[in-house]
Protein backbone atom coordinates (compact mmCIF):
# COMPACT_ATOMS: atom_id res chain seq x y z
CA UNK A 1 0.00 0.00 0.00
CA UNK A 2 2.83 2.37 0.94
CA UNK A 3 4.68 1.58 -2.28
CA UNK A 4 1.61 2.35 -4.37
CA UNK A 5 1.09 5.67 -2.60
CA UNK A 6 4.76 6.54 -3.06
CA UNK A 7 4.55 5.58 -6.73
CA UNK A 8 1.44 7.69 -7.38
CA UNK A 9 2.93 10.58 -5.41
CA UNK A 10 6.16 10.43 -7.44
CA UNK A 11 4.33 10.35 -10.77
CA UNK A 12 2.16 13.31 -9.85
CA UNK A 13 5.18 15.23 -8.53
CA UNK A 14 7.09 14.52 -11.72
CA UNK A 15 4.19 15.64 -13.93
CA UNK A 16 3.73 18.78 -11.88
CA UNK A 17 7.42 19.66 -12.17
CA UNK A 18 7.35 19.03 -15.89
CA UNK A 19 4.32 21.23 -16.47
CA UNK A 20 5.99 23.95 -14.43
CA UNK A 21 9.15 23.70 -16.52
CA UNK A 22 7.23 23.93 -19.79
CA UNK A 23 5.24 26.98 -18.70
CA UNK A 24 5.73 30.07 -20.88
CA UNK A 25 7.43 32.38 -18.42
CA UNK A 26 7.81 35.25 -20.90
CA UNK A 27 4.12 35.81 -21.57
CA UNK A 28 3.11 35.45 -17.96
CA UNK A 29 5.76 37.73 -16.46
CA UNK A 30 6.22 40.29 -19.22
CA UNK A 31 4.73 43.67 -18.22
CA UNK A 32 4.70 44.89 -21.85
CA UNK A 33 2.36 42.05 -22.79
CA UNK A 34 4.37 41.31 -25.88
CA UNK A 35 3.07 38.60 -28.10
CA UNK A 36 5.31 35.83 -29.19
CA UNK A 37 5.85 35.51 -32.90
CA UNK A 38 7.31 32.49 -34.44
CA UNK A 39 10.58 33.19 -36.15
CA UNK A 40 11.75 30.88 -38.81
CA UNK A 41 15.23 29.72 -37.94
CA UNK A 42 18.07 30.38 -40.32
CA UNK A 43 18.56 27.63 -42.75
CA UNK A 44 21.48 25.62 -41.51
CA UNK A 45 23.43 22.82 -43.00
CA UNK A 46 22.00 19.56 -41.92
CA UNK A 47 24.43 18.08 -39.47
CA UNK A 48 24.84 14.39 -39.78
CA UNK A 49 24.19 12.82 -36.43
CA UNK A 50 26.47 9.94 -35.70
CA UNK A 51 24.92 6.90 -34.12
CA UNK A 52 27.51 7.05 -31.39
CA UNK A 53 26.27 10.50 -30.34
CA UNK A 54 22.82 9.14 -29.63
CA UNK A 55 24.14 6.49 -27.32
CA UNK A 56 24.01 7.17 -23.62
CA UNK A 57 25.03 5.03 -20.72
CA UNK A 58 23.98 5.00 -17.09
CA UNK A 59 25.47 2.95 -14.28
CA UNK A 60 24.44 2.88 -10.69
CA UNK A 61 23.65 0.93 -7.59
CA UNK A 62 20.85 0.49 -5.09
CA UNK A 63 21.07 2.19 -1.72
CA UNK A 64 18.42 0.16 0.14
CA UNK A 65 20.01 -3.24 -0.48
CA UNK A 66 23.42 -2.15 0.70
CA UNK A 67 22.11 -0.04 3.56
CA UNK A 68 19.82 -2.67 5.02
CA UNK A 69 22.85 -4.62 6.27
CA UNK A 70 23.09 -2.10 9.11
CA UNK A 71 19.72 -3.03 10.59
CA UNK A 72 18.95 -6.51 9.24
CA UNK A 73 20.68 -9.79 8.53
CA UNK A 74 20.24 -9.26 4.80
CA UNK A 75 22.54 -7.75 2.23
CA UNK A 76 22.11 -7.07 -1.47
CA UNK A 77 24.37 -5.26 -3.88
CA UNK A 78 22.51 -4.33 -7.05
CA UNK A 79 24.65 -3.00 -9.89
CA UNK A 80 22.53 -1.49 -12.64
CA UNK A 81 23.51 -0.39 -16.12
CA UNK A 82 21.53 0.76 -19.10
CA UNK A 83 22.49 1.62 -22.62
CA UNK A 84 20.05 3.96 -24.34
CA UNK A 85 19.50 4.78 -27.99
CA UNK A 86 18.24 8.38 -28.31
CA UNK A 87 17.29 7.99 -24.66
CA UNK A 88 14.21 6.17 -25.90
CA UNK A 89 14.94 2.48 -25.88
CA UNK A 90 16.99 1.21 -23.01
CA UNK A 91 18.86 -2.07 -22.92
CA UNK A 92 19.15 -2.80 -19.23
CA UNK A 93 21.23 -5.23 -17.28
CA UNK A 94 21.53 -5.76 -13.56
CA UNK A 95 23.79 -7.90 -11.48
CA UNK A 96 22.88 -8.66 -7.89
CA UNK A 97 24.88 -10.33 -5.19
CA UNK A 98 22.76 -11.00 -2.14
CA UNK A 99 22.85 -13.00 1.05
CA UNK A 100 20.89 -13.54 4.24
CA UNK A 101 21.52 -15.41 7.44
CA UNK A 102 19.07 -16.22 10.22
CA UNK A 103 20.04 -17.88 13.46
CA UNK A 104 16.84 -18.71 15.27
CA UNK A 105 15.02 -22.01 15.74
CA UNK A 106 16.57 -23.03 12.44
CA UNK A 107 19.86 -21.67 11.17
CA UNK A 108 19.35 -20.63 7.58
CA UNK A 109 21.88 -19.17 5.19
CA UNK A 110 21.34 -18.30 1.54
CA UNK A 111 23.51 -16.63 -1.05
CA UNK A 112 22.57 -15.66 -4.58
CA UNK A 113 24.00 -14.23 -7.76
CA UNK A 114 21.29 -12.81 -9.97
CA UNK A 115 21.53 -11.56 -13.53
CA UNK A 116 18.77 -9.56 -15.16
CA UNK A 117 18.54 -8.53 -18.79
CA UNK A 118 15.79 -6.62 -20.48
CA UNK A 119 14.42 -3.75 -22.46
CA UNK A 120 12.63 -0.60 -21.34
CA UNK A 121 10.86 2.21 -23.06
CA UNK A 122 11.57 5.72 -21.82
CA UNK A 123 8.55 8.01 -21.96
CA UNK A 124 10.69 11.11 -21.29
CA UNK A 125 12.93 10.76 -24.33
CA UNK A 126 11.48 13.88 -26.01
CA UNK A 127 11.84 16.09 -22.95
CA UNK A 128 15.21 15.05 -21.65
CA UNK A 129 18.40 13.31 -22.62
CA UNK A 130 19.22 12.31 -19.09
CA UNK A 131 16.01 11.72 -17.15
CA UNK A 132 14.18 8.45 -17.39
CA UNK A 133 10.67 7.33 -16.74
CA UNK A 134 10.58 3.89 -18.27
CA UNK A 135 8.57 0.73 -18.21
CA UNK A 136 9.79 -2.59 -19.46
CA UNK A 137 10.32 -6.27 -19.00
CA UNK A 138 13.34 -8.16 -17.76
CA UNK A 139 14.27 -11.79 -17.65
CA UNK A 140 16.09 -12.83 -14.51
CA UNK A 141 18.10 -15.86 -13.57
CA UNK A 142 19.44 -16.62 -10.11
CA UNK A 143 22.13 -19.04 -9.06
CA UNK A 144 21.75 -19.59 -5.35
CA UNK A 145 22.67 -21.88 -2.50
CA UNK A 146 20.77 -22.58 0.68
CA UNK A 147 22.02 -24.09 3.91
CA UNK A 148 19.87 -25.12 6.82
CA UNK A 149 20.65 -26.59 10.22
CA UNK A 150 18.02 -27.50 12.73
CA UNK A 151 16.83 -30.19 15.10
CA UNK A 152 13.80 -32.31 14.30
CA UNK A 153 11.90 -32.45 17.56
CA UNK A 154 9.07 -34.69 18.54
CA UNK A 155 7.80 -35.41 22.03
CA UNK A 156 7.15 -39.08 21.19
CA UNK A 157 9.87 -40.02 18.71
CA UNK A 158 12.76 -37.96 20.05
CA UNK A 159 15.08 -35.44 18.46
CA UNK A 160 17.58 -35.55 15.66
CA UNK A 161 19.90 -32.79 14.43
CA UNK A 162 19.86 -32.34 10.67
CA UNK A 163 21.85 -30.23 8.20
CA UNK A 164 21.10 -29.69 4.55
CA UNK A 165 22.78 -27.84 1.70
CA UNK A 166 21.56 -27.34 -1.83
CA UNK A 167 22.55 -25.46 -4.97
CA UNK A 168 19.64 -24.33 -7.13
CA UNK A 169 18.74 -22.09 -10.01
CA UNK A 170 15.64 -20.01 -10.47
CA UNK A 171 14.31 -17.82 -13.22
CA UNK A 172 11.42 -15.43 -13.51
CA UNK A 173 10.11 -12.51 -15.53
CA UNK A 174 9.66 -9.07 -14.07
CA UNK A 175 7.81 -5.94 -15.01
CA UNK A 176 9.82 -2.86 -14.08
CA UNK A 177 9.00 0.78 -13.71
CA UNK A 178 11.92 3.15 -13.30
CA UNK A 179 12.09 6.82 -12.55
CA UNK A 180 15.50 8.50 -12.60
CA UNK A 181 16.07 12.23 -12.47
CA UNK A 182 19.16 14.41 -12.59
CA UNK A 183 20.09 15.86 -9.21
CA UNK A 184 23.56 17.24 -9.86
CA UNK A 185 25.72 17.35 -13.01
CA UNK A 186 25.70 13.76 -14.30
CA UNK A 187 24.34 12.27 -11.12
CA UNK A 188 20.84 10.82 -11.17
CA UNK A 189 18.67 9.52 -8.38
CA UNK A 190 15.50 7.54 -8.52
CA UNK A 191 13.73 4.31 -7.91
CA UNK A 192 12.70 1.12 -9.55
CA UNK A 193 9.51 -0.71 -8.74
CA UNK A 194 9.15 -4.25 -9.99
CA UNK A 195 6.71 -7.12 -10.01
CA UNK A 196 8.32 -10.53 -10.35
CA UNK A 197 6.21 -13.32 -11.75
CA UNK A 198 6.35 -16.74 -13.42
CA UNK A 199 8.95 -18.11 -11.01
CA UNK A 200 10.58 -21.42 -11.80
CA UNK A 201 13.03 -23.23 -9.52
CA UNK A 202 15.37 -25.81 -11.01
CA UNK A 203 17.62 -28.36 -9.35
CA UNK A 204 17.29 -31.11 -6.79
CA UNK A 205 15.61 -29.78 -3.68
CA UNK A 206 16.79 -31.72 -0.65
CA UNK A 207 14.49 -29.52 1.38
CA UNK A 208 11.89 -27.29 -0.19
CA UNK A 209 13.57 -24.08 -1.28
CA UNK A 210 12.69 -21.29 1.14
CA UNK A 211 13.61 -18.20 -0.78
CA UNK A 212 16.03 -16.29 -2.96
CA UNK A 213 17.94 -13.52 -1.18
CA UNK A 214 16.77 -10.03 -2.19
CA UNK A 215 13.83 -11.52 -4.10
CA UNK A 216 11.57 -13.25 -1.59
CA UNK A 217 9.93 -16.59 -1.03
CA UNK A 218 10.15 -19.11 -3.84
CA UNK A 219 7.04 -20.36 -5.58
CA UNK A 220 5.16 -17.10 -5.43
CA UNK A 221 5.11 -13.73 -7.17
CA UNK A 222 7.06 -11.01 -5.40
CA UNK A 223 7.29 -7.25 -5.39
CA UNK A 224 10.61 -5.47 -5.40
CA UNK A 225 11.75 -1.93 -4.79
CA UNK A 226 15.06 -0.19 -5.24
CA UNK A 227 16.14 3.34 -4.55
CA UNK A 228 19.50 4.19 -6.00
CA UNK A 229 21.92 6.53 -7.64
CA UNK A 230 23.24 6.47 -11.24
CA UNK A 231 25.97 8.20 -13.15
CA UNK A 232 25.22 9.37 -16.68
CA UNK A 233 27.73 9.06 -19.53
CA UNK A 234 27.03 10.54 -22.95
CA UNK A 235 26.28 13.74 -24.79
CA UNK A 236 23.69 15.87 -23.03
CA UNK B 1 5.89 23.73 22.48
CA UNK B 2 7.75 22.33 19.50
CA UNK B 3 10.27 20.71 21.78
CA UNK B 4 7.54 18.97 23.82
CA UNK B 5 6.03 17.63 20.62
CA UNK B 6 9.43 16.37 19.55
CA UNK B 7 10.00 14.63 22.90
CA UNK B 8 6.55 13.08 22.70
CA UNK B 9 7.23 11.70 19.22
CA UNK B 10 10.57 10.28 20.33
CA UNK B 11 8.95 8.64 23.36
CA UNK B 12 6.25 7.18 21.13
CA UNK B 13 8.85 5.69 18.80
CA UNK B 14 10.79 4.40 21.77
CA UNK B 15 7.82 2.64 23.34
CA UNK B 16 6.54 1.13 20.07
CA UNK B 17 10.02 -0.18 19.30
CA UNK B 18 9.85 -2.30 22.47
CA UNK B 19 6.64 -4.03 21.45
CA UNK B 20 7.42 -7.39 19.93
CA UNK B 21 4.51 -9.17 18.36
CA UNK B 22 4.17 -12.83 19.17
CA UNK B 23 4.90 -15.07 16.20
CA UNK B 24 2.18 -17.51 15.29
CA UNK B 25 3.73 -20.65 13.86
CA UNK B 26 0.60 -22.27 12.49
CA UNK B 27 2.45 -23.37 9.35
CA UNK B 28 4.95 -25.37 11.37
CA UNK B 29 2.31 -27.81 12.63
CA UNK B 30 2.44 -31.24 11.02
CA UNK B 31 -0.78 -32.90 9.93
CA UNK B 32 -1.29 -36.34 11.51
CA UNK B 33 -3.29 -39.27 10.14
CA UNK B 34 -6.97 -39.09 11.03
CA UNK B 35 -8.37 -42.44 12.06
CA UNK B 36 -12.13 -42.98 12.17
CA UNK B 37 -13.75 -46.07 13.58
CA UNK B 38 -16.61 -47.55 11.56
CA UNK B 39 -18.73 -50.63 11.75
CA UNK B 40 -20.07 -52.68 8.90
CA UNK B 41 -23.28 -54.47 9.66
CA UNK B 42 -24.19 -57.29 7.30
CA UNK B 43 -27.79 -58.34 7.01
CA UNK B 44 -30.27 -59.89 4.58
CA UNK B 45 -32.79 -57.55 3.05
CA UNK B 46 -36.45 -58.45 2.36
CA UNK B 47 -35.46 -60.01 -0.97
CA UNK B 48 -32.96 -62.17 0.89
CA UNK B 49 -30.00 -60.40 -0.65
CA UNK B 50 -26.77 -59.59 1.28
CA UNK B 51 -26.61 -55.95 2.34
CA UNK B 52 -24.02 -53.95 4.29
CA UNK B 53 -24.62 -50.81 6.32
CA UNK B 54 -21.63 -48.66 7.34
CA UNK B 55 -22.00 -46.63 10.50
CA UNK B 56 -19.75 -44.54 12.69
CA UNK B 57 -18.86 -46.33 15.86
CA UNK B 58 -16.60 -45.98 18.86
CA UNK B 59 -14.18 -48.26 20.60
CA UNK B 60 -13.04 -48.60 24.18
CA UNK B 61 -9.32 -48.07 23.86
CA UNK B 62 -6.85 -49.19 26.48
CA UNK B 63 -4.07 -47.47 24.56
CA UNK B 64 -2.39 -46.96 21.21
CA UNK B 65 1.36 -47.38 21.28
CA UNK B 66 4.01 -46.70 18.62
CA UNK B 67 6.14 -49.84 18.47
CA UNK B 68 9.64 -49.26 19.84
CA UNK B 69 8.63 -46.27 21.97
CA UNK B 70 7.41 -46.07 25.54
CA UNK B 71 4.70 -43.45 25.01
CA UNK B 72 1.11 -44.60 25.33
CA UNK B 73 -1.42 -42.56 23.37
CA UNK B 74 -5.15 -42.23 23.94
CA UNK B 75 -5.25 -43.84 27.35
CA UNK B 76 -8.76 -43.38 28.79
CA UNK B 77 -9.31 -41.33 31.92
CA UNK B 78 -11.88 -43.88 33.10
CA UNK B 79 -12.86 -47.34 31.76
CA UNK B 80 -16.12 -46.10 30.21
CA UNK B 81 -14.34 -43.56 27.96
CA UNK B 82 -14.65 -44.33 24.27
CA UNK B 83 -13.11 -42.96 21.11
CA UNK B 84 -14.90 -42.27 17.84
CA UNK B 85 -11.76 -40.95 16.08
CA UNK B 86 -8.08 -40.48 16.85
CA UNK B 87 -5.22 -38.61 15.21
CA UNK B 88 -1.97 -40.54 14.93
CA UNK B 89 1.30 -38.67 14.44
CA UNK B 90 3.86 -39.69 11.83
CA UNK B 91 7.39 -40.44 12.92
CA UNK B 92 9.39 -37.48 11.55
CA UNK B 93 12.66 -39.40 11.88
CA UNK B 94 11.71 -42.49 9.85
CA UNK B 95 9.74 -43.44 6.75
CA UNK B 96 7.55 -46.00 8.53
CA UNK B 97 5.54 -46.19 11.72
CA UNK B 98 3.93 -49.18 13.42
CA UNK B 99 1.12 -48.71 15.93
CA UNK B 100 -0.40 -51.24 18.29
CA UNK B 101 -4.06 -50.73 19.25
CA UNK B 102 -5.28 -52.42 22.43
CA UNK B 103 -9.01 -52.11 22.94
CA UNK B 104 -12.01 -53.92 24.35
CA UNK B 105 -14.85 -55.30 22.34
CA UNK B 106 -17.50 -56.44 24.77
CA UNK B 107 -15.62 -58.15 27.55
CA UNK B 108 -12.83 -59.33 25.28
CA UNK B 109 -9.55 -57.44 25.08
CA UNK B 110 -8.06 -57.32 21.57
CA UNK B 111 -4.81 -56.18 20.04
CA UNK B 112 -4.38 -55.06 16.42
CA UNK B 113 -1.46 -53.53 14.58
CA UNK B 114 -1.25 -50.92 11.89
CA UNK B 115 1.93 -50.48 9.85
CA UNK B 116 2.16 -47.36 7.68
CA UNK B 117 4.75 -46.28 5.13
CA UNK B 118 5.22 -42.77 3.73
CA UNK B 119 7.79 -40.42 2.26
CA UNK B 120 8.95 -37.28 4.04
CA UNK B 121 9.63 -33.85 2.55
CA UNK B 122 11.23 -31.31 4.83
CA UNK B 123 10.12 -27.71 4.61
CA UNK B 124 11.40 -24.60 6.35
CA UNK B 125 8.33 -22.67 7.44
CA UNK B 126 10.47 -19.77 8.66
CA UNK B 127 13.77 -19.49 10.51
CA UNK B 128 11.82 -18.38 13.60
CA UNK B 129 9.28 -21.21 13.50
CA UNK B 130 11.60 -23.94 12.31
CA UNK B 131 10.91 -26.85 10.00
CA UNK B 132 8.03 -29.16 9.34
CA UNK B 133 7.74 -32.44 7.51
CA UNK B 134 5.20 -32.92 4.79
CA UNK B 135 4.20 -36.55 4.45
CA UNK B 136 3.37 -37.91 1.04
CA UNK B 137 2.49 -41.22 -0.51
CA UNK B 138 1.07 -42.67 2.71
CA UNK B 139 0.28 -46.35 2.31
CA UNK B 140 -0.73 -49.31 4.48
CA UNK B 141 2.08 -51.83 4.67
CA UNK B 142 0.36 -54.25 7.01
CA UNK B 143 -2.59 -54.44 9.40
CA UNK B 144 -4.57 -56.94 11.44
CA UNK B 145 -7.94 -55.17 11.53
CA UNK B 146 -11.06 -56.56 9.86
CA UNK B 147 -10.86 -54.01 7.07
CA UNK B 148 -9.17 -50.65 6.37
CA UNK B 149 -9.68 -47.88 3.85
CA UNK B 150 -7.11 -45.15 3.25
CA UNK B 151 -8.24 -41.83 1.82
CA UNK B 152 -5.57 -39.43 0.56
CA UNK B 153 -6.80 -35.92 0.03
CA UNK B 154 -4.68 -32.87 -0.75
CA UNK B 155 -3.97 -31.85 2.83
CA UNK B 156 -5.20 -34.76 4.83
CA UNK B 157 -4.81 -38.50 5.12
CA UNK B 158 -7.71 -40.28 6.71
CA UNK B 159 -8.00 -43.90 7.61
CA UNK B 160 -11.24 -45.74 8.20
CA UNK B 161 -11.03 -48.83 10.38
CA UNK B 162 -14.00 -51.17 9.96
CA UNK B 163 -15.33 -53.75 12.36
CA UNK B 164 -17.71 -56.36 11.09
CA UNK B 165 -20.90 -57.29 12.86
CA UNK B 166 -23.23 -59.95 11.54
Amino acid sequence: MFLWRFFIFSISLMLALQSFAQKDTLSSNDSLKRTLISVKPFATKKKRIKTFDTLTFRAGFDLIGTGQRLITNKFALHLNTDLAFRNKNLVVSEFTWASRKDVQKATYFAQASILRLGWMHNFLHKQSKIDVFAIGLRFANAWYKEEMQTTLQNSIFGTEPVAFRQNLQASWIELNMELKAKIWKNLLMGYCLRYQFKPDVRGEQIFESYGIPSIGRTGRNNWGFQYGIWWFLGKK
Amino acid sequence: MKMYAWIFVMLLIGTTACIQLETICADAVEVPVSVNFKQKIKFKDRFNRDSVVVRDTFIFLDFIQPVGFDTLLFTPQKPSDSFRAVRLPYNPLQDTIRYVFRYRRGNVSRKDTLFLGYSRRILLTSPRCGVRNDYENTRILHHTFDSLTLKNTQNNVSLEIFYFFN
